[in-house]
């Protein structure tokens, strides 16, 4: 049930990530989101004993889930850091060769794990062996080091970010990277009990896991889908409020600018500037009439709503504003 | 040297535009292929002595081509001021 949830979350998330796509400077975040729901929708058992059956039974279906998931971590991780940093940074390059290495040594390790059927409860069922706590080990550790350099950079930037959403749902998120520190270390400990016999600390530390890994995934997918909805909806608000600004300006432009509009004012894709566009050949209209164009109450209350709405701060063109 | 003069009697947006629109003739570097114009240009500069070449541009009509460019040009520069400015995260992960 668990699982099922995570998944739809991660499955949301993708979508939000999906729409808003020509927005974004980078689609690391995309693919991160994609790759983490793919890691996700494998872990459902259904899902994984089907695809495991096509597999040959050899738990290869464990194995490309894992895969996915430190590689979409990776992602998540450059996403944060590159637009902090810039892509040519060195310092933050570490992600990369860490994730090569980490899947060299899961490799090497899922290769020496004796499995003799296709399981949905795989550390239970094979976690006693050596080769199967360093994959899973190795695997978590990864996933703890770059989750916590990257809730620390966005913790560090917190203070900058312009918008509430934004500062929510990024705080939400360094949140989740916190108790997903939380989380490697229970998963760590589990391992090591399992390999020790320690049962009564491995039940224990299972009776966390559940809840904490929904926890984790809850703040993770909710921190990066806020600051993206919430540009989805104000852009959308704006754009349908600048379309209801062109309708309403349109008889005014249509009766004072004549054969001096630049072709494209009515056929622009961006309303915004088509917008501006009328707004400045109604202005061109004005100062060429030399004050002899009459404008009604009505159409001055108008052109001052467009201005308004595409008005530029002061602070960033004082020239203008003088 | 590049000098810009706008008219101060008109709405903010119509002053940015003019300048935006002149600056765009010196980024698309009109004044390079300009046949000059020292006549027009000596009324408004009188005590600047003028050499060949020197042009000046106004932005009255949009018959021409290099007007129709910096005007289109100078509407993406006032798109790109106005667009918000947002901290690098939110580009990324917005």
């Amino acid at each position: 049930m668990t699982q099922v949830a995570v998944t739809s979350l991660m499955a949301l998330l993708t979508v939000v990530q999906f729409i808003t796509v020509r927005h974004r400077r980078s689609q690391r975040i995309l693919y991160a989101s994609a790759l983490i729901t793919l890691a996700m929708f494998l872990n459902i058992d259904e899902v994984y004993l089907a695809v495991d059956h096509m597999l040959g039974e050899r738990n290869l279906t464990t194995f490309i889930s894992d895969g996915a998931l430190i590689t979409g971590t990776y992602f998540l991780s450059a996403a944060a850091i590159v637009s902090v940093r810039g892509v040519q940074d060195r310092k933050g390059r570490w992600p990369v060769w860490l994730l090569v290495a980490a899947g060299c040594v899961m490799v090497v390790a899922f290769a020496f794990i004796d499995m003799r059927h296709s399981s949905t409860r795989f550390m239970i069922d094979f976690g006693g062996q050596w080769p199967a706590a360093v994959y899973n080990s190795v695997q978590f550790v990864y996933l703890g080091l770059v989750l916590g350099y990257t809730g620390v950079v966005i913790l560090q930037n917190r203070s900058r970010l312009t918008t509430r959403a934004s500062s929510i749902g990024f705080t939400m998120f360094a949140v989740g990277c916190v108790v997903g520190i939380a989380l490697v270390i229970d998963v760590i400990g589990m391992n090591l009990s399992h390999l020790m016999g320690w049962w009564d600390a491995l039940r224990f530390l299972q009776s966390l896991y559940s809840p904490m890994f929904f926890v984790v995934m809850a703040l993770l997918c909710t921190g990066l889908a806020i600051p993206a909805a919430a540009r989805f909806v104000l852009r959308h608000w704006r754009g349908r409020h600048t379309a209801a600004l062109i309708r309403q300006l349109e008889p005014l432009w249509t009766r004072v600018v004549s054969g001096s509009a630049l072709p494209s004012a009515l056929s622009d894709d961006d309303h915004e500037m088509q917008l501006h566009r009328m707004v400045v050949e109604i202005e061109d209209a004005r100062f060429r009439s030399g004050g002899e164009l009459q404008l009604s109450e009505d159409e001055v209350e108008r052109l001052r709503l467009a201005h308004d709405h595409i008005a530029i701060p002061d602070d960033l063109f004082p020239m203008a504003a003088r | 040297m590049h000098h810009i003069f706008y008219v101060p009697e008109t709405s903010p947006l119509h002053r940015l535009q003019c300048v935006l629109h002149e600056l765009s003739h010196v980024l698309l570097r009109h004044d390079e292929s300009s046949p000059g114009s020292v006549g027009q240009l000596a009324r408004f500069v009188p005590d600047i002595r003028l050499e060949r070449g020197d042009a000046i541009f106004g932005r009255v009509a949009f018959e021409d081509e290099t007007e129709v460019e910096a005007e289109r040009l100078a509407d993406r520069l006032a798109a790109a001021i106005r667009r918000p400015r947002r901290h690098p995260l939110e580009e990324h992960f917005g």
